[in-house]
C-alpha cells in the first residue's frame, strides 16, 4: 500500500521534476556555454556553439589577462567591493537596530524615508554623482566610488536587516540591558550572531551590485589601469574584430570571485531565505 | 584558522589605506608639460596594433623625451572623454574612430579643428584629400575634425569555388545576374548573400543598395536629415531592396542574424558571398582567402552607379586634438609627425591592415604580408567598383535607430512603404 502511494506521488511529482530540470538546464547552458567558449575561436563558437573545445588550450586567457591587465581589474573590484561592503554594513546595522526596535513614529517615518531609497533611478543619479566627484575632488577615485555604491545599497540593506532583527525576541534585548549592556553592546552581542543569516544574504547581495557594476565604474573611475574595474576591463576586449573565446575567457575569470563568495556564503544565504519563506 | 574581529578590522583598514594610496597614485591625466595624455581605442598589448603603437610611442619618446600617458579605451571612449572633459581632466589627443559618439565633439567644444594645423604643418601633402574630405564632411564649413588616420575597404567577397559549383564563371556585375546567381546556389544548397540583417553589417549593405539610384548629393541629403519616403531615387533603391530580399539573394532566416554570425558562415563555406571591411582581412582563414574574390554589390539597370558598388572610407581611425592638447602644441605635432612616419604607417598596414589615410604608395608586396585580400582590394578592387558614399558621417546620431529600421527591411513580407516609414521615423526625435 505504501509502495502504492508513493509510485502515485512519484508519478504527481513528475511535471515539478521536468519544470525542476528545465529550469537548472536553462541556468546550466549559459554556464557551459561560456565555459566551452572560452577555449575557443571565433569560427567554433558561432558555428558549433554548444560542442566541446578541441583543446583546451589557455591562450584566451593569457591573452585576457594580458591585453587589459585584468590582475590589476580584479584587485580594483577587490577593493571597490570590500569598502562597499564595510561602509554599508557599518552604517545598515546600526540603522536596522534602530527602526526594528523602534515604537514610536519617528521610526515608521526613517524606514518610510529608506524605502524611498528605492525609488531614484540610478540612471537619474549619474550626472549629479559625476559633478560631485569633481567637485569634491574625487573623481577617478576609489573612495569615492566604494561611498556611492554603499548610499545605492543602503535603502534595500537597511530594509532587509530590519525585518532580520524585528524576529528577535524583545525578551532577549531586555533581559541584556537588565544586566547593564549597552545598546551597542546588544546590538554587538544579541543582534548581530542572532542575524548572520541577514547580514550573509545582504553581503552577497551588495557583492554581487558591486562587482558587476559597470555604468558608474565607467564614469567615475575611468579606463585608466590604476582605478577601473574588472567590469570596465572586459570590454576593452571588444572591437570590430572581436575575440571572443577571449572575452569569454576573461569574463570567467571575472567570475570567479561571485563563485568563491557563494561558496563561503550560500548555506547562509539559503537559510536566510527559507527563514524568510516560513515567516511569510 | 579564524578571524579575530580585530584583525578583520585591520584587513579592512589596511584596503582603505591601499586603495587612497592607489587613488594617489591613479589621479587622471598628468597635466605635466612633458607628458602627452592619450586616450586610445589602439592598445599596446594583445590586439594586431600592439606592436605598431609600441613602435610609435618609443619614437615620438626617443626624439621628444617626453612621455605617453596612454589610456587604453573601449567602445566607452566617448563617455569617459565627455566627464573627464567636465571634470577639466580631458586627454590631450584622442586616438579613436569618427562615429555619432566622436563626431559631435569638433561643434561642442570638446575637440579643435584641425585644417589650420594640416596646412601650417605641411600635412596637406603627406594626407590623401579624400581622407581630410571624410573628416570634414560632417561639418560642412571645412574644418577638420581630426586627423584622419586608418580607413577601409568594404567589399563584398565572393567565394569563387562556390560559385563555380553552382555553375556560376564570373561575379555577378548586375542586380538580374545576382537574382540568377542566388537561384544556382540554392539550388546547390549554397546559401547566396549573409550579412548580419539585424545589426550594423546589415544596415550597411542595405544603405548601399538603397544608393543604386541616388547621386551623391542627394544621398548625403537623405542620410543626414531622413526623407526616404519622398525621395524618389531612395524609394527606387528600397523598391530594388524588397526585390532582392524577396528573390532569395539572401540567406534564409537573415533578419536575425549578425555579423559575427556572418564571418562565421562565410569563414566555413555556408555561404558564398558577403560584404565585410578590410578589418576582416588578416583574420580570414587561408582557404577560404585562396577562393575569394573582392567586388562590388551589384547594380540594377538605370543605376546611377555604372559599376557594383563597395564603400571605401578613412574614418576607421584617427587623432581628435582636445582644447588640452593645445597646451601641448609642439607635442602634439611631433606625436602627428611620428604617427604619419614611413615606418609607422608600413608597420600598421602590415599588421592590423589598414587602408592608411596617407599618400603613401602601398605595395603589393607590403599589402600581401598583412593580407592577400587586403592586396587585392587594394589592388585589383578599385577597377572593377564605383565606390557609394559612406553614409555613418552624414546619418551621425541616427545610426542605431536606422539599424532597427534596415532590420525591419530584411524581415520577409516587409513592404517598401514600411521601410521608409521606419526609416523617416530614425530622425525624429
Amino acid at each position: 500500500m505504501f509502495k502504492r502511494k508513493s509510485t502515485d506521488e512519484g508519478i504527481a511529482l513528475l511535471p515539478a521534476h521536468i519544470l525542476v530540470w528545465t529550469y537548472a538546464a536553462l541556468l546550466g547552458i549559459p554556464i557551459y556555454f561560456v565555459f566551452v567558449s572560452a577555449f575557443k575561436d571565433n569560427i567554433a563558437i558561432f558555428d558549433t556553439p554548444l560542442a566541446l573545445p578541441t583543446s583546451l588550450s589557455f591562450d584566451n586567457f593569457v591573452q585576457a589577462w594580458n591585453t587589459v591587465k585584468l590582475g590589476r581589474g580584479l584587485i580594483n573590484s577587490l577593493i571597490v567591493t570590500t569598502m562597499s561592503e564595510f561602509v554599508t554594513l557599518a552604517l545598515a546595522l546600526p540603522a536596522a537596530y534602530g527602526i526594528a526596535r523602534s515604537k514610536g513614529k519617528i521610526g515608521a517615518v526613517v524606514e518610510r524615508i529608506f524605502a524611498l531609497g528605492f525609488l531614484i533611478p540610478a540612471f537619474a543619479a549619474l550626472v549629479p554623482t559625476l559633478l560631485l566627484s569633481i567637485k569634491l575632488n574625487m573623481y577617478h577615485t576609489l573612495p569615492f566610488f566604494s561611498l556611492f555604491l554603499s548610499a545605492t545599497t543602503l535603502p534595500i540593506s537597511v530594509i532587509l536587516l530590519a525585518q532580520f532583527m524585528r524576529t528577535i525576541p524583545h525578551e532577549l534585548e531586555e533581559s541584556a540591558m537588565l544586566d547593564g549592556a549597552t545598546r551597542w553592546q546588544t546590538l554587538r552581542y544579541i543582534y548581530l550572531p542572532l542575524t548572520r543569516a541577514g547580514i550573509a544574504l545582504v553581503v552577497i547581495l551588495n557583492f554581487l551590485t558591486y562587482w558587476n557594476e559597470y555604468l558608474f565604474s565607467l564614469v567615475l573611475l575611468g579606463y585608466q589601469t590604476s582605478t577601473r574595474t574588472v567590469q570596465v576591463a572586459l570590454p576593452v576586449l571588444v572591437t570590430n574584430n572581436t575575440q571572443y573565446g577571449v572575452l569569454l575567457a576573461g569574463t570567467l575569470v571575472s567570475l570567479i570571485p561571485v563563485y568563491i563568495v557563494y561558496i563561503f556564503f550560500h548555506r547562509k544565504i539559503e537559510g536566510a531565505l527559507l527563514a524568510g519563506s516560513i515567516k511569510v | 584558522m579564524k578571524l579575530s574581529n580585530r584583525s578583520l578590522v585591520g584587513a579592512l583598514v589596511g584596503v582603505f589605506t591601499s586603495a587612497a594610496v592607489m587613488t594617489g597614485l591613479a589621479m587622471p591625466a598628468s597635466q605635466a608639460a612633458d607628458t602627452i595624455n592619450i586616450l586610445s581605442l589602439y592598445k599596446t598589448s594583445g590586439g594586431p596594433e600592439a606592436e605598431a603603437m609600441k613602435l610609435l610611442i618609443s619614437k615620438f619618446e626617443a626624439a621628444t623625451g617626453a612621455k605617453v600617458n596612454l589610456t587604453e579605451a573601449g567602445e566607452g571612449l566617448a563617455t569617459q572623454y565627455n566627464s573627464d572633459l567636465l571634470a577639466g581632466k580631458g586627454a590631450d589627443l584622442m586616438i579613436v574612430n569618427l562615429f555619432d559618439g566622436t563626431s559631435a565633439w569638433l561643434e561642442n567644444g570638446a575637440s579643435v579643428p584641425v585644417d589650420g594645423y594640416v596646412k601650417q604643418w605641411g600635412l596637406d601633402k603627406v594626407i590623401q584629400a579624400d581622407a581630410l574630405a571624410d573628416w570634414s564632411a560632417k561639418t560642412g564649413s571645412g574644418a577638420i575634425q581630426g586627423f584622419p588616420f586608418a580607413g577601409f575597404t568594404w567589399p563584398l567577397w565572393y567565394n569563387k569555388s562556390l560559385l563555380a559549383k553552382a555553375g556560376i564563371k564570373s561575379v555577378p556585375q548586375t542586380t538580374d545576374q545576382l537574382i540568377t546567381a542566388a537561384k544556382a546556389l540554392r539550388a546547390k544548397g549554397i546559401a547566396p548573400i549573409v550579412v548580419g540583417g539585424s545589426d550594423w553589417s546589415g544596415n550597411k549593405l542595405w544603405s548601399q543598395i538603397i544608393e543604386s539610384y541616388m547621386p551623391p548629393a542627394e544621398a548625403k541629403k537623405v542620410f543626414a536629415n531622413g526623407g526616404y519616403c519622398s525621395s524618389k531615387n531612395a524609394m527606387k533603391g528600397i523598391d530594388l531592396f524588397v526585390k532582392l530580399r524577396d528573390a532569395g539573394v539572401f540567406v534564409n532566416g537573415i533578419e536575425g542574424y549578425t555579423a559575427d554570425q556572418m564571418n562565421t558562415a562565410y569563414y566555413t563555406g555556408k555561404a558564398a558571398i558577403m560584404p565585410a571591411g578590410s578589418w576582416a582581412m588578416p583574420s580570414t582563414p587561408p582557404a577560404i582567402s585562396k577562393v575569394t574574390e573582392m567586388g562590388g554589390m551589384p547594380v540594377p539597370a538605370g543605376a546611377y552607379y555604372k559599376k557594383p558598388t563597395a564603400f571605401q572610407a578613412y574614418s576607421a581611425v584617427g587623432l581628435f586634438v582636445g582644447p588640452n592638447g593645445l597646451k601641448k602644441l609642439s607635442l602634439v605635432k611631433q606625436f602627428v609627425q611620428t604617427l604619419y612616419s614611413a615606418d609607422v604607417v608600413a608597420k600598421f598596414v602590415s599588421d592590423v591592415a589598414i587602408i592608411p589615410a596617407t599618400k603613401t604608395p602601398l605595395t603589393a608586396a607590403s599589402l600581401s604580408s598583412a593580407s592577400p585580400l587586403l592586396a587585392q582590394s587594394v589592388t585589383a578592387l578599385p577597377s572593377k567598383v564605383s565606390y557609394a558614399l559612406f553614409p555613418d558621417a552624414y546619418v551621425g546620431a541616427k545610426g542605431t535607430p536606422l539599424t532597427k529600421a534596415s532590420a525591419l527591411a530584411y524581415g520577409p513580407g516587409v513592404k517598401s512603404a514600411a521601410i521608409c516609414k521606419a526609416a523617416d521615423a530614425a530622425y525624429k526625435g
